[in-house]
C-alpha cells in the first residue's frame, strides 16, 4: 500500500474566472500556448490507464461469469466422416502456411483454399469435447472448412464425473445388475433419473463414512501411538510404565481397528450397491462407455434445457464451486478448502496484526518522545511497506518454520520427531509472516488517524484532569477508530491477495484436511492449507492440463478479485465517511 | 494544616488507585508493545544478515593428533572411510595395511601384488586405481571401504555390550553401534583385476584412468614412447572378465619439452594431456570417430622456469590442478574459443590461479563431493582451497616432516597428511567454500565456459556438478523487468496524474482516482496469470499489431488534438470538460483499430512478411528494425526542431491569423513533422545498418512467448496505480495561489501546469517514480508467471529472464536448510531488501524535503 493512498488532501481547483476567459478570447495567436497536443497526450495516458483496468476487470468478469453457463452441445461431422460432440469454447482466425498446404492431400488442400479469406486465414472453432478417458484430450480445434455438418442432438447429455472430467454423449442403455433395462436414449435417461438420486446419496454417505469414520479412526490410532511414544521418551523403553502403556495401546488399537473394519465393511456394502446401476453412454463417434451412476456429479441434458433450467444448472455449479472440494486434480469441482484456508489465514493474520500495529502506532505517535530517532523509525516502518513480499516469505520460512517451529517441536512434540509438527510450513506461520508484511500498513494508517485527531481535543481532555491513558482511550482512540479500521481493511486486502510469501511458508496444492475441523483440538495451526491466490498459480502454471483448468482459474480469479476489491471499496467508503464526520477538525 | 472539610473535598479530587494503575500499565504495555513490534520488524533484517553471515566465514581446521606408520617403503595411496574410523595405506612394495584411526592399531594386512608396478594411476578422491607393469600389462583395482551390517556369528565377542561410543575391531575393519541401536561395520574392500595386456610391449611409464560405470578410460604411455588411449570394459556377464581396446596416438614431443612424466585423461575420454616436468605439455584430441591428433601444445607453467611438482584432477576430472616448484597453483580446463586453431575448437586455459605459497607444492588432495581441494607445500603449510572462486578456505601447518600424500575425507570433514613415518589428522570444516563476494557479485570462470561469467545454476542431478552462484544474470533480469515496466508504466502514470490534477473535471476526479487506487490492490497473482496465459498468447498472435499500437495510439491522440484545435474557440472552451475526455476515450479504440489495420501492413513492409522469422534473423534487413527502434528518438528530434528552431518563426508567421487558420496550419505542421519523423527514422536505420549494426542483437531478437514486453505491460498494472496516486497527491498539493498567480499573469492552463505546477511538485513526482521502481524490483508473481524464468542476459524485449525474486520463489522451497544454496537465496533476499530499502528511503527523504518546501510556499 502506498502511503499516498492515505495522505490524500482535497484536490484544489483550477478556477476559470470570467476575466481570464475574456482575455483569452481576444488574443488570437495564443492557440499554440494551449499545448492542446500535450494535453491530449496526458489525457490519453489517463484514458489508457482506465481502459487497462476496465479491460482487465471485464475480461475476468466475463470469463469468470460465463464459465458455468451451459451452452448447447453441438454435434459436428467433419469431411472425413468423423463425428464429434462438445460445447463451443472459442473461435480463432488461423492463417495457413503455404508450406503446410503443400504437404496436405490434394482434396483437403482444395478445401482449405476454398475456405480461406483474402488475407489467407480461416476460422477454427475450439470444442470442449471432454471424454478424456477415451480421447486423451479435453479440447479439440476444428477448422471451419473441415466441418460438413453441425447439429444439436436432443439427447446429447453432459455428465460431470468424479474422475476423468466431463463426458459428452447420448444415453444408450441402462444396466441394473448386468442386465440391460433400457436400450434407447429416452428410456435410459428416464431410468437414470429414477436411480440417480439414491445412488448419489449412497455415494455421499460412503464418502462421509470414509472421511469421518476411517479418517478419524486413523487419527485416533495415531494419537494413541504418539501417547505411547511420549511415555517411552519420558520413562524409557524398559520401564514398567512403558510396558503398561504399550499394553493399553495394544487393546486400544485392536478396538479402533475393529471399528475401522466395521466402517470399511459398510463402505464396501455401499459400493456394491452402487456398482449395480450403470449408464451406458454413446459418444458421437459411436464408442460406448459404461458409467457407474454414483460417479456422476451432475448430468445435464443441455439441448433440452430451457432458460430456467440453464439458470438452475448455472447456480448449482456456482454452489458446487463455492462449497465443494476440488476433484480431478483441482481442475473441476469447488474451491471450498481454498476459500476456507484464505479466510482462516486472513483472520489469524488480522488478530495478530491489528493489536500490535495499533500498539506500535500509539507508541510512535502518543508516547514516544518525538525526535530524530522516532523520525528515522517512522521512515523505516514506511519503507518496510515497500520491501518485496518475497523477502518476508524468506524470513517466515527461515525464522518461523525452521527456527521457532523446530524449537517448539523439540519442546512439546518430541514424540512426533523426526516428523515436524510446527517445524514446517503451516497456516500459523503463514499468518505470522503476512502479519509482519501488513504491519507497516496498519502502523501507517493508525498513525495517520491518530495525527488527524486535533491536539485541541487532547489538551481539552488534559485540562479536565484526565490522565494520558484516559485521554487516549476515551478521546483519541474513538476518534481514530475509523482510520484504524481503514488500515485494518487495507491490511486484510493486501494479505488476502499476497501469494509470493505463501509459496514459501505454507500454501499447498491440495491440503488433506482443513485447518479447523471436528477433531480435537479443532484448530490445527500447524497444518498446511489451500489459498485462493496460490490455487490460481497452481492451476494455471503447475497443472498438467492448464487448458482444461483455465475456466476454473478464471472463476477463482473472479472470486479473489471480488474479495479484495470489496475489502478495498469498504476501506475507501470508511475513509470517506471518516472524512465527512471529522470535516472541520483542525490539526 | 487544612481543615477536615477541605481534606474530604481534596480526597474526592485525588486520582483513584485504579486510574493510576491503568495509567502505568498502559504506558508499560504501549511502550513495550510498540518497541517490541518495531524490534520484531528490525529482526527481519538482523535475521537475514545472521543467516547470510556464515557464507563469508572461513573454514576451520583443528588438529586431532598424529600416528606413526611403518614407512620404510614409500606410500603410494591412502584412503579414509566415510566415518573416519579407518585408514588404508598402500605401499610401493604392494603391501596394504588397514589401521584404526583412533588408536593406530592395525586391523588388516595383505599384499596387493607381487611384482612392482612401473606406473601408477591414483586419484586422491576415487576408490579406483590402476597400475602399469614392466611387461606392458595393466591391473585395475578397487581400494575403498564398504558399510555392512554383520550377522551375529560374524561379530567378535563383546559386540553385544558395545555402546554407541565404543568401537570394536574386526577383521579388516571395525564395528560400531549406530544411534538406532544396530551394529554397523566398516570394512576395507580390496579387489584387483588380473593383468590385462595393453599390447604396448614395453614397460609402462605413465598411466591415467577415469572410471565411469562398468568402463574405465585410460591414457597409457610406454617406455618406448608409444601412447594409447584405451578402454577397459567389464563384461556384463562375467565381472572378472575385463576387455581392453585401444587407439594409438601419434607420439610427439613438444619443442623443448622434458620427457613426459604426467598424463591425464578427462571423464569422456576425449582429451588427453601429457606433460613433462618443465611444464610443456601436449593435449591430444581423441574424440570418438575421428583420427586422434595433437590438438595443441601448451606451457602449463607460463612465464616461469619452475617445474611441475604435483598434478591432480578435480572432481569430475574436468579441471587439471598443476602445482609447481615455485609454490604456484593453477587450475586448467578446456574452454570454447572462437579463435581456436585446435581441431576440437577448445583450448586449455589457466582459468584459476591461486595465491602463491612460499615453497614448492608437494601434494594435492581433491575432495570427492565438491570442487574443494587441499594443497601441501614443502614448508609444511597446508591449505584448503576452492576452485571456482579461488578462495583459500582454511590454512594450517603440519608437524609431519615433508608431506608426501594428502587426503580429504569422503565427507569433507577431515584432512590427512602423510609424511615420513607418520600421518597427522585434522578435523575440517569447509563451511561454504563456494560462497565469496566474488562468486556472488563478480565474474568467475566456471569449468567449460568460454570466459568468466556470473550465472546462476545452483543445483543439478549429477554429483560432480559445479554450483554457480553468480547473481549477475538474476540482477540483470531484475533490472530488465524493472526497466521495461518503468518504460511503459512511469510515463503513463505521470501523464495521467498531470491530466487528473490539472485538466480533469472535478466531478470525475474522485471516481477516477478511486478506481485507479483499486487497481493497486489487484493481487499480483491475478496479473501474473492474465499476463502468462492470456496476454502472452494474445500478443504472440497479433505481434505486428501490438508493435504498431505503440505508434498508432499516441498518434491518434495527437491527431485528435489537432482536429480539436480546428473547433471554434467558444465550443472548444465550453466542451473542454467531459466532452473532451469522451473524445479522448474515442481516440483509444481508433488508435487500436488503426494498429490492427497497420499490423499486417507493417509485417509485410518492415519484417519481410513474417515477423518471427525476421526476429530470428532469418530474413529481412536490419534497417527496418532500426527504423522502428529509432522512431521515438526521431520523434523527439523532430519535436525539438519544430519548437526550438522553427517554433518562433511559425509563431511569427501565424500571429494575427484567425484561430481556424492557425489550427489548420498547425495541423499541416504536424503532418509534415510526422512524415519527417518517419523519414528521419528510416535514414537513421539505413545509416545504422550500413555501420553493420543490427537491433536484433540488442533491443530486439528471437521471440519467446513469455517475454519482457508482456511483463512490462502486466507490471504496468502493478506500478501505474502507485506512481499515479503518489504523483497526483504531489501535484494536487501544490498551493492553489501559485496556479492562480500564473493564470492571472496570462498563462494558459498548459503553461501553468508545465512551468509552475510540475516543477514545484518535481520532488514528489520523483519520489513517486522511486517507489514505483521499488515495487517493480521486488515484484514476484508477475515475473514468475509471465517469463520463462531462464537466466539469460540480453536486452531483447522479446526474450524472457529470471529475476532475484522469482528465483527465490522457485528454489527456496527445495533448498536444503543451512546449505550454501539456501544461504545464497537468503543473500538474494537481502539484496532485494537492500535495493528496495534504499530506493524507498531516497523517495521518503525527497518527499519529506518537498513537503517542507511546499509548506513554506
Amino acid at each position: 500500500m502506498s502511503p499516498g493512498v492515505l495522505t490524500r488532501t482535497p484536490p484544489p481547483q483550477p478556477t476559470r474566472d470570467r476575466s481570464s476567459r475574456f482575455r483569452r478570447q481576444r488574443s488570437r495567436s495564443s492557440l499554440l500556448t494551449y499545448g492542446e497536443p500535450w494535453v491530449w497526450l496526458t489525457g490519453g495516458a489517463l484514458v489508457l490507464a482506465i481502459a487497462m483496468i476496465a479491460g482487465l476487470l471485464s475480461l475476468v468478469l466475463w470469463q469468470g461469469l460465463s464459465t458455468f453457463w451451459q451452452g448447447p452441445i453441438v454435434t459436428f461431422t467433419t469431411a472425413d466422416g468423423a463425428r464429434g460432440m462438445g460445447e463451443i469454447a472459442d473461435f480463432e482466425r488461423f492463417s495457413v502456411d503455404p508450406a503446410t498446404l503443400a504437404t496436405m492431400p490434394e482434396d483437403e488442400a482444395q478445401l482449405v483454399q476454398d475456405a480461406v479469406d483474402d488475407d489467407g486465414s480461416y476460422t477454427r472453432t475450439l470444442f470442449r469435447t471432454g471424454n478424456f478417458d477415451l480421447a486423451g484430450t479435453h479440447f479439440e480445434w476444428v477448422p471451419s472448412y473441415n466441418v460438413t455438418d453441425t447439429s444439436t442432438d436432443e439427447w446429447a447429455v453432459l455428465l460431470e464425473r468424479e474422475a476423468w472430467g466431463r463426458f459428452y454423449g447420448t444415453p444408450a442403455a441402462f444396466i441394473v445388475d448386468d442386465e440391460e433395462h433400457a436400450s434407447d436414449a429416452p428410456g435410459a435417461w428416464a431410468l437414470f433419473q429414477r436411480h440417480y438420486e439414491p445412488s448419489r446419496e449412497r455415494y455421499l454417505e460412503r464418502r462421509a463414512l470414509e472421511k469421518d469414520v476411517v479418517g478419524r479412526l486413523n487419527d485416533e490410532e495415531e494419537r494413541g501411538r504418539l501417547r505411547l511414544r511420549g511415555v517411552e521418551l519420558e520413562h524409557g523403553a524398559d520401564s514398567p510404565e512403558y510396558a503398561r502403556a504399550a499394553q493399553d495401546f495394544e487393546a486400544f488399537r485392536a478396538e479402533v481397528r475393529s471399528r475401522a473394519t466395521k466402517a470399511n465393511e459398510a463402505i464396501r456394502e455401499l459400493d456394491r450397491e452402487n456398482e449395480r446401476f450403470q449408464l451406458v453412454m454413446e459418444t458421437a463417434g459411436g464408442e460406448r462407455k459404461t458409467i457407474v451412476l454414483a460417479d456422476v456429479v451432475r448430468a445435464v441434458p443441455a439441448n433440452q434445457l430451457g432458460f430456467v433450467g440453464k439458470i438452475g444448472v448455472y447456480l448449482s455449479r456456482w454452489w458446487e464451486f463455492l462449497t465443494a472440494d476440488p476433484r480431478y486434480a483441482n481442475s473441476e469441482g469447488g474451491v471450498y478448502p481454498a476459500i476456507f484456508g484464505t479466510v482462516v489465514m486472513t483472520l489469524l493474520m488480522s488478530i495478530l496484526v491489528v493489536p500490535f500495529g495499533v500498539l506500535a502506532a500509539l507508541y510512535l505517535r502518543e508516547y514516544a518522545k518525538q525526535g530524530t530517532i522516532i523520525s528515522a523509525v517512522r521512515i523505516a516502518v514506511n519503507n518496510l511497506a515497500g520491501v518485496p513480499s518475497i523477502v518476508f516469505g524468506i524470513f517466515g520460512l527461515g525464522f518461523f518454520c525452521y527456527i521457532v517451529g523446530a524449537r517448539i517441536d523439540e519442546l512439546f512434540y518430541a514424540e512426533r520427531l523426526p516428523n515436524p509438527t510446527f517445524g514446517t510450513r503451516g497456516i500459523l506461520w503463514a499468518s505470522f509472516t503476512l502479519a509482519l508484511l501488513t504491519l507497516p500498513v496498519v502502523i501507517v494508517a493508525t498513525e495517520e488517524a491518530l495525527s488527524a485527531v486535533p491536539n485541541s481535543m487532547r489538551e481539552g481532555s488534559y485540562a479536565c484532569g484526565a490522565t494520558k491513558w484516559q485521554t487516549v482511550r476515551r478521546i483519541v482512540l474513538p476518534r481514530a477508530a475509523p482510520g484504524i479500521m481503514t488500515g485494518m481493511i487495507l491490511a486484510i486486502a493486501r494479505g488476502a491477495g499476497e501469494v509470493a510469501p505463501l509459496m514459501l511458508v505454507g500454501a499447498m496444492k491440495l491440503a488433506p484436511s482443513l485447518p479447523i475441523d471436528g477433531s480435537f483440538p479443532y484448530l490445527h495451526p500447524s497444518r498446511s492449507f489451500m489459498h485462493l491466490g496460490f490455487h490460481i498459480f497452481d492451476l494455471g502454471f503447475q497443472s498438467q492440463n492448464s487448458e482444461a483448468a483455465k475456466p476454473m482459474v478464471y472463476t477463482t480469479t473472479l472470486l479473489l478479485i471480488a474479495i479484495v476489491v470489496l475489502l478495498n471499496v469498504a476501506a475507501i467508503w470508511v475513509r470517506a465517511r471518516l472524512r465527512r464526520r471529522f470535516e472541520g477538525g483542525t490539526i | 494544616m487544612p481543615s477536615d472539610e477541605s481534606q474530604r473535598s481534596r480526597r474526592s479530587l485525588r486520582t483513584t488507585r485504579s486510574v493510576r494503575v491503568a495509567e502505568v500499565l498502559s504506558r508499560v504495555l504501549i511502550t513495550g508493545g510498540g518497541i517490541g513490534t518495531i524490534a520484531a520488524v528490525t529482526l527481519i533484517f538482523v535475521f537475514l544478515v545472521a543467516t547470510v553471515m556464515p557464507l563469508f566465514t572461513s573454514g576451520e581446521v583443528e588438529a586431532e593428533g598424529r600416528q606413526t606408520i611403518r614407512f620404510d617403503e614409500p606410500l603410494v595411496h591412502a584412503a579414509v572411510d566415510e566415518y573416519e574410523l579407518l585408514v588404508a595405506l598402500l605401499f610401493r612394495d604392494g603391501s596394504v595395511e588397514v589401521q584404526r584411526l583412533d588408536d593406530g592399531s592395525v586391523v588388516g594386512r595383505r599384499a596387493a601384488f607381487e611384482r612392482r608396478p612401473t606406473a601408477w594411476s591414483v586419484a586422491s578422491n576415487a576408490e579406483k586405481l590402476a597400475w602399469g607393469r614392466a611387461d606392458g600389462s595393466v591391473q585395475l583395482a578397487t581400494f575403498g571401504f564398504e558399510t555392512v551390517f554383520p550377522t551375529e556369528d560374524e561379530l567378535p565377542p563383546g559386540a553385544e555390550a558395545l555402546g554407541t561410543d565404543g568401537v570394536l575391531s574386526i577383521e579388516d575393519g571395525v564395528v560400531q553401534r549406530t544411534v538406532e541401536g544396530a551394529l554397523r561395520a566398516q570394512r576395507f574392500h580390496f579387489d584387483v583385476s588380473p593383468p590385462v595386456d595393453t599390447g604396448l610391449g614395453a614397460e609402462i611409464s605413465a598411466i591415467a584412468t577415469v572410471p565411469s560405470g562398468n568402463r574405465t578410460v585410460a591414457a597409457i604411455l610406454a617406455e618406448n614412447g608409444a601412447l594409447v588411449r584405451g578402454r577397459f570394459t567389464v563384461s556384463p556377464f562375467d565381472e572378472t572378465l575385463l576387455t581392453f581396446r585401444s587407439t594409438a596416438l601419434p607420439h610427439e614431443v613438444a619443442p623443448g619439452a622434458a620427457p613426459p612424466r604426467f598424463i591425464t585423461i578427462n571423464e569422456l575420454g576425449d582429451s588427453i594431456v601429457v606433460a613433462g616436468e618443465n611444464g610443456l605439455a601436449l593435449r591430444y584430441d581423441v574424440r570418438a570417430g575421428i583420427e586422434p591428433s595433437v590438438a595443441e601444445a601448451v606451457d602449463l607453467l607460463p612465464g616461469s622456469d619452475a617445474s611441475i611438482t604435483a598434478l591432480d584432477t578435480l572432481l569430475g576430472h574436468g579441471t587439471l590442478l598443476v602445482g609447481d616448484s615455485a609454490g604456484g597453483v593453477r587450475g586448467w580446463f578446456t574452454s570454447q574459443d572462437p579463435n581456436a586453431t585446435t581441431p576440437d575448437g577448445v583450448v586449455l586455459v589457466p582459468a584459476h590461479e591461486f595465491e602463491r605459497g612460499a615453497a614448492a607444492v608437494s601434494a594435492f588432495a581433491s575432495s570427492s563431493r565438491s570442487r574443494a581441494f587441499a594443497i601441501a607445500y614443502e614448508d609444511d603449510l597446508l591449505r584448503v582451497a576452492y576452485m571456482t572462486n579461488e578462495r583459500i578456505v582454511a590454512e594450517t601447518r603440519s608437524d609431519v616432516d615433508g608431506v608426501e600424500l594428502l587426503r580429504i575425507s569422503p565427507k569433507e570433514d577431515g584432512l590427512f597428511a602423510f609424511g615420513a613415518g607418520a600421518y597427522e589428522r585434522w578435523s575440517l570444516s569447509v563451511a561454504h567454500p563456494a560462497a565469496s563476494f566474488r562468486s556472488f557479485f563478480g565474474k568467475v570462470w566456471y569449468e567449460g565456459y568460454d570466459r568468466p561469467d556470473s550465472t546462476w545454476q545452483a543445483e543439478s542431478a549429477t554429483d560432480d556438478f559445479e554450483p554457480k552462484f553468480g547473481f549477475g544474470s538474476l540482477i540483470y533480469g531484475t533490472l530488465k523487468a524493472t526497466f521495461y515496466s518503468m518504460l511503459f508504466g512511469a510515463p503513463l502514470a505521470l501523464l495521467a496524474a498531470i491530466f487528473t490534477s490539472e485538466f480533469l473535471d472535478r466531478r470525475l476526479r474522485v471516481p477516477i482516482k478511486s478506481s485507479i487506487e483499486i487497481m493497486a490492490s489487484l493481487p499480483s497473482v491475478v496479473l501474473g496469470f492474465l499476463a502468462g496465459l492470456v496476454i502472452a498468447p494474445f500478443v504472440q498472435s497479433i505481434l505486428p499489431a501490438v508493435m504498431a499500437s505503440f505508434l498508432t495510439v499516441p498518434f491518434m491522440f495527437l491527431v485528435g488534438a489537432y482536429v480539436w484545435q480546428l473547433l471554434p474557440q467558444g465550443i472548444a472552451l465550453r466542451a473542454s470538460g467531459w466532452p473532451r475526455l469522451a473524445l479522448m476515450s474515442l481516440a483509444l479504440p481508433l488508435g487500436l483499430a488503426a494498429a490492427a489495420w497497420c499490423g499486417p501492413l507493417l509485417e509485410r513492409l518492415y519484417f519481410a512478411g513474417d515477423i518471427f522469422a525476421w526476429l530470428d534473423g532469418q530474413r529481412g534487413h536490419a534497417a527496418t528494425g532500426w527504423a522502428l527502434v529509432m522512431l521515438p528518438v526521431a520523434a523527439v528530434v523532430v519535436v525539438l526542431l519544430a519548437t526550438l528552431v522553427a517554433g518562433a518563426s511559425f509563431r511569427r508567421w501565424t500571429s494575427g491569423m484567425s484561430r481556424a487558420g492557425v489550427a489548420a496550419r498547425d495541423l499541416a505542421r504536424f503532418v509534415v513533422g510526422a512524415l519527417l519523423t518517419f523519414g528521419l527514422a528510416w535514414v537513421a536505420g539505413t545509416v545504422l545498418e550500413s555501420l553493420g549494426l543490427d537491433p536484433r542483437n540488442s533491443f530486439l531478437g528471437a521471440f519467446d512467448q513469455r517475454n519482457a514486453l508482456v511483463v512490462g505491460f502486466a507490471m504496468g498494472f502493478a506500478i501505474v496505480p502507485i506512481i499515479y496516486t503518489l504523483a497526483e497527491d504531489a501535484l494536487s498539493s501544490v498551493p492553489q495561489h501559485l496556479r492562480l498567480a500564473s493564470l492571472g499573469a496570462g498563462a494558459t492552463h498548459w503553461q501553468t501546469a508545465i512551468r509552475i505546477v510540475v516543477p514545484t511538485a518535481m520532488s514528489g513526482l520523483f519520489s513517486a517514480v522511486m517507489i514505483g521502481f521499488g515495487r517493480a524490483v521486488g515484484e514476484t508473481m508477475i515475473v514468475l508467471m509471465a517469463t520463462g524464468n531462464t537466466p539469460i542476459m540480453d536486452m531483447n524485449i522479446f526474450s524472457g529472464f529470471r529475476t532475484l525474486s522469482a528465483n527465490i520463489a522457485v528454489e527456496l522451497p527445495e533448498a536444503v536448510v543451512g546449505s550454501t544454496h539456501y544461504r545464497a537465496l537468503f543473500l538474494a533476499g537481502l539484496v532485494l531488501f537492500g535495493m528496495t530499502f534504499v530506493l524507498n528511503t531516497i523517495a521518503e527523504l525527497v518527499r519529506l524535503r518537498y513537503r517542507k518546501r511546499s509548506v513554506q510556499l
